[in-house]
């Protein structure tokens, strides 16, 4: 677990859950760059014990991932009482599956994340951090 | 030729016809008719008519003075007779009636005298009766016709005093003709009859006599002729005269049927027949001519009994026969000028391509037997020797690679060794001692007999290098080579003497066979023919491609074994569809579409291919439509014009499944490397935005570390891509293909879902982000994944779990996938589990995994194993050899 701080300690904290270390680093520095402040995990287990220790106003779920999956994270999360919005991020995942806002994914953008869905992220996360 | 060949039939049936006619007019058939008419005759009903004429016999013979003839006058003439006509073939016998013929008042008394007793009128160049009393005539002559006495000639017309029938009948204003013939079909029961005893002792007379013509008969019937004809019990000369002045005076004597209009109607018959029995077939044609020679001979009866008419029936008759002979001529030319033209086609198409016959009526068939054995075998030398005709000697015939004198053994008879002990083996003997020419380098030298039933038709001498394996198989083959060769030139000798002695023109002759060339040729084409066809369908069945032909009509006019095949398969019985409706039903075009690719290629003659659309995605199938084009003749020959080129379409079914799933699977590949490749450039594309906005805060030397590994990791991908696609084009077995194993695994699944639905089990997957395909055959595959899923499905205990787990081992080249099922079940010993033969009933279930699926498994390069513990369940590990 990886705590990436925007430096301005905005309140807006993120969780970003990717097996993808390098990714999730630089996902983590750059979602905080453009003012959040963010915990990385690598697995799910690590982000289910991150939603323990602190609160998030979003949760970015990779969707394939070793050990538990995204969805299983998901599941486990509103098990846990966990309510906070949740992203997917997913090569294959579609936001039209009705078992995906079931469980209160909010949105899912597809990876590999180019430019328009990098721009779409810093939107959904800005729009779901604000009060 | 041909043109004579073609009216040859015409000509001879005009020449008939005017030779009928002719025939007709000189009465040539009228020995015909008048039998049929006697025959006819034969069956005619009673006639109850009333009759004109009465017959009063002297049957006592009983002599007659005047006083006699007298009262016998004085009674007609009271009894009312018409006419008397006193018939004595002795004219002083009428002498009594003469002096006495006053007592008749009634009518006239007649007097015919014999034909002999005429005498000519001096001075006036005429004949005349010798007495001159009473109205006269003469009697004259019958004579004998065809076996009946049935004209009666009119003296008349020859100068002569009439005959007393024509006479009386002319008094009574009746004209007869010149020639009358006697009507058999009346019979004579209606005629009266009455004897001169009885009439003058004035027995009923009046009721008999009244009111008509009395014939009195003085000669007694032992005197008189007595006919033996028609009908065939006989008849009196004076019965008969009586009968024929009844015919006249009643107009029921024959009439003939006008010459001309006879004449029309044959020869109207006879072009109707003609040209009629040709439409039909042989057999119809005949019962037609029976049915016309039936409707002739009805005519001919209903003729002479309503109107007494004699029709020109063995005219008519003749006629219609002659027609339906010169129809059958005309038939058998056009036959035989098909047969003619079929057999020189034949024979020169058969020269080309009947091999067998080739070889059998070749004199070097040695020659072709070295092409063949040269095909199929590599050896160094090759030297055949045929067995001399009707001795045990034998003399080479034929070489390959080497000379027909490489033979160093002297002995030729092969009742000797080394030949009689290949005879003895029936199989290749390796010779130890050198029978063929020592060659630079040693070589293996054998022997091997040609035999057919027990026939020793020569040998076959062959060197193979020293160091060739001439294993046991190789020389049974060579065993097998042999016994062909042997059976082949046993059959040309049979052939080439068959045609030796069908050839000797002394047994053509015994077997009455001098001139029917033709028809030995085509008994001889004929079977070569059917061969070379059923050749030509095998070569059509060989043929992979499913090919169905129409003809322009949209009839089916050929289907190949394998388009049957394909129609069982997929249910569609497209010999029952036109070229359109398999264009619509497999290439789901619509009508419009479909009608406008059939035009394309019957009138542009373009092929047209599309693909079929199946259900299934797996398969492939390209449908090929194209025109089957005949070579155009110069249009002058009638029987060959094609106002279209094409002549058939012919439709062909490519399966083309195997590119489908190379295709698909460079696809999957593709998409596989395109996206790890896209997810690493967005990565590094990232770490560029991310330096770009916040290059303080950004680990510098970790992000260059992970760039220098993201680019690394691209340049593998591309390797691998580059490795893969090579892999997958060049490998040897085109049975399998690197499948993704998660799409088969789910369809698995979904196949099994019922099952596992109704016993509420979950299945738990556990797959790893990314599977590397598989190298495993997709049918078989899906049948094994099936079979597990189904096993443990079964065995899992309701409302469990069975976990599937995909694991990946190994490294690239060598890289395993694991596919690991394990259920919550019952389990089952291991004695059954493992059971090989058909001990446990229960065991069959798990033998197919155990024995053919593992087998299947471990040739793809990878494995299976299966275990089960009781009160557990099973777990079974399918290993692949990862492929992409």
């Amino acid at each position: 677990m990886t705590q990436v701080d925007s430096g301005k300690r905005s309140g807006k904290r993120v969780l970003i859950v990717e097996d993808d270390e390098f990714l999730a680093e630089l996902l983590g520095v750059w979602i905080s760059s453009c003012g959040f402040d963010v915990t990385v995990c690598n697995h799910g287990v690590q982000a289910l014990e991150a939603l323990k220790l602190q609160s998030f106003s979003v949760v970015l779920v990779d969707f394939m991932m070793p050990v538990l999956d995204g969805i299983a994270l998901v599941k486990q999360m509103r098990a846990l009482a966990y309510t906070q919005p949740v992203v997917i991020l997913s090569a294959s995942a579609d936001f039209s599956d009705e078992n995906l806002v079931a469980l209160g994914v909010v949105d899912c953008l597809q990876k590999p994340l180019d430019e328009n869905s990098r721009e779409q992220l810093i939107n959904v996360l800005t729009h779901l951090v604000t009060p | 030729m041909r043109q004579y060949m073609l009216w040859r039939g015409q000509l001879l049936s005009v020449l008939v016809l005017l030779s009928l006619g002719l025939g007709q007019a000189q009465g040539l058939f009228e020995t015909i008719d008048v039998l049929l008419n006697d025959w006819q005759a034969t069956w005619a009903p009673p006639d109850n008519a009333r009759a004109s004429v009465v017959l009063v016999s002297n049957e006592a013979g009983s002599p007659v003075d005047q006083q006699v003839a007298k009262n016998l006058l004085e009674t007609f003439s009271r009894a009312g007779a018409s006419d008397v006509v006193i018939l004595s073939d002795n004219v002083t016998a009428a002498t009594p009636f003469r002096q006495a013929y006053t007592a008749f008042q009634a009518g006239t008394v007649w007097f015919p005298d014999p034909l002999r007793h005429v005498e000519l009128e001096e001075g006036k160049g005429r004949w005349r009766l010798a007495s001159g009393s009473g109205e006269q005539g003469v009697i004259c002559p019958v004579s004998l016709s065809l076996g009946a006495y049935r004209s009666l000639l009119n003296t008349a017309d020859a100068q002569l005093p009439p005959c007393f029938e024509h006479a009386l009948a002319s008094a009574k204003g009746i004209q007869a003709p010149p020639l009358v013939r006697m009507n058999f079909s009346r019979g004579d029961a209606f005629l009266p009859m009455l004897s001169m005893a009885s009439v003058l002792h004035g027995d009923a007379v009046s009721s008999v006599v009244k009111g008509r013509v009395v014939v009195l008969a003085l000669d007694a019937p032992a005197q008189s002729f007595t006919m033996s004809a028609r009908p065939p019990s006989g008849r009196s000369m004076p019965h008969w005269h009586a009968l024929m002045l009844d015919g006249i005076l009643q107009e029921q004597t024959l009439k003939r049927f006008p010459m001309w209009a006879g004449l029309c109607i044959g020869v109207l018959f006879f072009v109707t027949i003609f040209y009629g029995l040709q439409w039909l077939e042989p057999l119809v044609a005949v019962g037609v001519l029976f049915v016309y020679v039936a409707l002739v001979l009805l005519a001919g009866w209903v003729a002479l009994l309503q109107h007494g008419n004699e029709l020109p029936q063995g005219y008519w008759l003749t006629a219609g026969v002659m027609a339906f002979l010169g129809s059958e001529q005309l038939r058998r030319d056009r036959e035989s000028m098909l047969l003619r033209s079929a057999l020189i086609g034949l024979r020169k198409e058969l020269r080309l391509h009947a091999q067998t016959e080739e070889f059998y009526a070749t004199d070097e068939p040695w020659r072709q037997i070295i092409v063949f054995v040269n095909q199929c075998f590599d050896m160094q030398r090759s030297l055949f020797l045929e067995r001399v005709s009707g001795d045990h000697r034998v003399k080479e015939v034929a070489a390959l690679n080497c000379s027909i004198n490489d033979i160093d053994e002297q002995r030729r008879d092969y009742e000797r060794a080394p030949y009689s002990i290949a005879i003895e083996k029936n199989q290749p003997i390796r010779l130890n001692r050198d029978y063929l020419k020592r060659l630079n380098e040693t070589d293996q030298q054998f022997l091997a007999p040609l035999l057919f039933g027990g026939q020793v038709l020569g040998f076959w001498a062959f060197s193979l290098r020293k160091d060739f394996d001439a294993s046991a198989d190789y020389l049974r083959q060579i065993q097998q080579f042999g016994a062909e060769i042997g059976e082949l030139f046993y059959h040309r000798q049979q052939w080439q003497r068959a045609n030796q002695l069908d050839n000797q023109f002394m047994r053509r002759l015994i077997r009455f066979d001098a001139g029917l060339g033709y028809h030995r040729q085509l008994e001889n084409l004929l079977p070569l023919l059917l061969k070379r066809h059923d050749m030509l369908q095998r070569f059509f069945d060989c043929q992979s491609t499913a090919c169905i032909a129409y003809n322009l009509f949209g009839q089916v006019t050929h289907v190949s074994a394998r388009m049957q095949q394909v129609s069982q398969q997929w249910g569609v019985a497209f010999f029952n569809y036109a070229a359109t409706d398999i264009l619509i039903t497999l290439c789901q075009l619509n009508h419009a579409q479909a009608q406008e690719i059939v035009r394309r290629v019957a009138l542009q003659k373009e092929s047209v291919s599309l693909q079929v659309k199946f259900p299934e995605q797996a398969k492939g199938c390209v449908i090929e439509i194209k025109p089957v084009i005949f070579e155009k003749t110069d249009g002058t020959d009638r029987d060959n014009a094609a106002p279209f080129d094409v002549q058939a379409l012919l439709i062909e079914l490519h399966d083309n499944t195997l590119q489908r799933l190379l295709a698909r699977q460079i696809g999957d590949v593709l998409k596989d490397a395109s996206y790890k490749i896209r997810n690493e450039l967005e990565t590094l594309s990232l770490v560029g935005t991310v330096l770009e906005q916040n290059r303080e805060a950004a680990p510098a030397h970790i992000f260059v570390k992970n760039i220098a590994e993201r680019v690394k990791i691209i340049r593998n991908e591309v390797t691998d891509l580059q490795r893969h696609v090579e892999e997958i084009f060049e490998r040897d077995d085109t049975s399998l293909f690197p499948l993704n194993i998660g799409a088969h695994i789910d369809d698995a699944l979904q196949k099994n879902n019922a099952l596992l639905v109704s016993r509420r089990i979950t299945v738990v997957k556990n797959f790893p982000k990314f599977i590397p395909l598989v190298w495993a055959s997709p049918k078989m595959l899906a049948d094994i994944l099936e079979d597990c899923i189904g096993v443990l499905a079964e065995d899992a205990a309701v409302n469990s779990e069975i976990s599937a787990a995909l694991t990946v081992s190994g490294e690239k080249a060598g890289q395993r996938v694991c596919f690991q099922l394990e259920n919550q079940g019952y389990g089952v010993p291991e004695d059954i589990l493992l059971s090989v033969k058909g001990d446990h009933e229960e065991g069959a279930r798990y033998r197919k995994i155990t024995q053919v699926h593992m087998r299947f498994l471990r040739e793809w390069g990878g494995d299976l194993s299966i275990t089960s513990t009781l009160g557990k369940g099973f777990l079974i590990s399918l290993y692949f050899k990862a492929g992409i």
